[in-house]
């Protein structure tokens, strides 16, 4: 993955930009003092034309997302267009990027921006697109655009620390035993006497289980998982669980896709061999009702307790997982799960029928429904397509696919991310949304977000 | 003979170079001043440009606007273009967009 670093508080300002103008639509250009060199600044375009006759028809081509919503889609002004050329050429500086925000989007790279972009832009230009839909922690992806496709670049802000030197053990540091890994988990799962944790950050939890996971001292893990708010576990998923767990016969399948059928997809090629093991996956996403027996949200208002579970981040769903027995399913099971082998680009043969099993940017209203009420897929699991996006066990890598899968693969390689000072690895997320266009929601396609983020359409499905 | 270079945008130098234009700036030599003349001089000389810059009626194309130096001359339709003169730049906008 190529790499675009951004010059000191460069990114924070264009973020404190858009973030000053949402809900409304930012767009506009990142300049150079160089032809294809770093960014050193940016202009927002206030005009939008988005609506004017002859774009409002064309964007509402798009899709009934584009009719529902008049915001979605910008096309800046002539005059402002001219004002911007003239002053960039007198300053003599040049245009190097392009951005726009999305309000209700992850900041994934569309069809229609893959179009609009070739169209306007011009593919010597990058593009980053800024995230909303969490408008208090906005999400900013970089890609290239080619005539063959998207690819993403890493975005790099030159005044925080990478991924690799985050996650480097700081030297003189020393190692710690494996018993001191087991004292300090054990520490932070004690629970009250109804099960609950005592411990409230399900970060540290989690980073801590990692540690003891990681030595892979299976009867260290053992103990583990029958310890504190673990104790319980076979319990719970019984009397809460079991009952809407499908057991699935593992298999080899075809993952990913062909390269030169991804446009503009990110990350999805190429398509190679998976085995995966038997595994349960759950018929429904974690609904609210369920994610309530959970102590760190036992005051949680239940309007319907058939809704999904949403606002959730990553640590906090593996942690429910973990307690009720169960575990995320990773990319590779949910994919198999989803696409059961098929060719197909959904679970059904085409997007005509996509209606049928999911609530996604043509028939979902921009809500969120309750769980089942659609057809499920050949396997009899629910809304795997749209609704809500579902995290995924693993680190998120656009080149995961490139190497050797073998049996059951699990990415816990680092991955990238960039955000004020606390730099993660990216956890996968599949599925798409109730705003997500058919595209998004395809059994291949494959988005990522930082493990403590969270979005009113980002849930979570247990698997065992 | 009236010379006049047209500014092309950048995302439209592909397909220039495959009909053998060069680079973004390409000098007209007008044999009339006025629009329709552009007009013949791009039709006749440089069709692949012509299919990106007009309309059918031989106005802009929609969505594509002009100005000639520092001056915008609004979009779409046939522009109220003041006479070209000789050293005048011709710049083609188009609108940026996202989706």
């Amino acid at each position: 993955m190529k790499t675009l670093v951004f010059p000191p508080g460069l990114m924070d300002r264009v973020t404190a930009s858009i973030r000053k103008r949402h809900p409304v639509k930012s767009f506009g250009y990142f300049i150079s003092d160089t032809k294809a060199g770093i960014p050193t600044d940016f202009i927002i375009f206030e005009g939008n034309n988005r609506n004017a006759r002859g774009w409002k028809e064309e964007f509402e081509s798009f899709g009934q997302y584009f009719v529902d919503h008049s915001d979605a889609g910008f096309v800046a002004t002539p005059e402002e267009i001219w004002k911007f050329k003239k002053e960039t050429r007198a300053r003599g500086m040049f245009e190097v990027g392009v951005f726009h925000s999305h309000q209700r989007h992850p900041a994934n790279f569309s069809r229609v921006d893959y179009e609009m972009h070739m169209k306007s832009v011009g593919k010597q230009l990058w593009h980053v697109i800024f995230s909303m839909r969490t408008s208090d922690y906005p999400q900013a992806r970089a890609f290239e655009i080619y005539d063959s496709g998207v690819s993403e670049i890493r975005l790099l802000d030159s005044e925080k620390p990478t991924t690799e030197e985050r996650l480097a053990r700081p030297k003189g540091i020393p190692l710690r035993d494996k018993s001191t890994l087991l004292a300090d988990a054990r520490e932070l799962l004690r629970s009250d006497e109804n099960g609950l944790p005592l411990h409230v950050d399900p970060q540290t939890t989690i980073a801590a289980i990692e540690d003891v996971l990681s030595t892979d001292d299976q009867s260290l893990i053992a103990e583990l998982l029958s310890t504190g708010i673990f104790r319980d576990r076979e319990r719970r998923y019984d009397e809460f669980v079991a009952e809407d767990m499908i057991p699935l016969k593992g298999g080899d399948f075809l993952m990913g896709t062909d390269r030169g059928k991804s446009r503009p997809y990110c990350g999805e090629t190429p398509k190679h061999h998976v085995t995966v093991r038997d595994f349960s996956i759950g018929r429904f996403v974690i609904t609210d009702a369920l994610f309530s027996k959970w102590s760190l949200q036992s005051n949680i208002h239940v309007k319907d307790r058939t809704q999904p579970k949403v606002n959730v981040t990553w640590y906090e769903a593996k942690l429910f997982a973990l307690w009720m027995g169960c575990r995320l399913l990773t990319e590779a099971e949910w994919e198999f799960a989803c696409s059961r082998g098929e060719e197909w680009q959904w679970c059904c043969k085409s997007e005509s029928d996509l209606v049928e099993h999911a609530w996604y940017s043509e028939n979902s209203g921009g809500r969120i429904h309750p769980v089942g009420l659609k057809k499920p897929n050949s396997c009899g699991v629910f809304d795997m397509h749209g609704n809500v996006w579902e995290w995924c066990e693993d680190n998120y890598d656009d080149s995961f696919y490139s190497r050797p899968a073998g049996v059951a693969p699990v990415n816990k390689g680092p991955g990238f991310r960039n955000k004020d000072g606390a730099q993660e690895t990216n956890r996968v997320t599949r599925g798409g949304c109730m705003h997500s266009h058919a595209e998004m929601c395809r059994s291949r396609y494959r988005f990522h977000e930082p493990p403590s983020f969270s979005a009113r359409d980002l849930g979570f499905r247990l698997c065992r | 003979m009236t010379t006049i270079t047209l500014e092309i945008p950048l995302q439209w130098e592909d397909m220039l170079s495959a009909a053998g234009e060069t680079g973004q700036q390409i000098p007209l030599g007008l044999g009339a001043l006025d629009w329709d003349g552009f007009v013949k001089e791009l039709t006749e000389n440089h069709p692949d440009l012509a299919k990106r810059l007009l309309s059918d009626s031989g106005g802009l194309a929609p969505g594509i606007a002009i100005a000639v130096n520092e001056e915008m001359f609004g979009s779409s339709g046939v522009p109220k273009v003041r006479p070209f003169e000789h050293g005048d730049v011709v710049s083609v906008i188009i609108p940026f967009s996202g989706g």
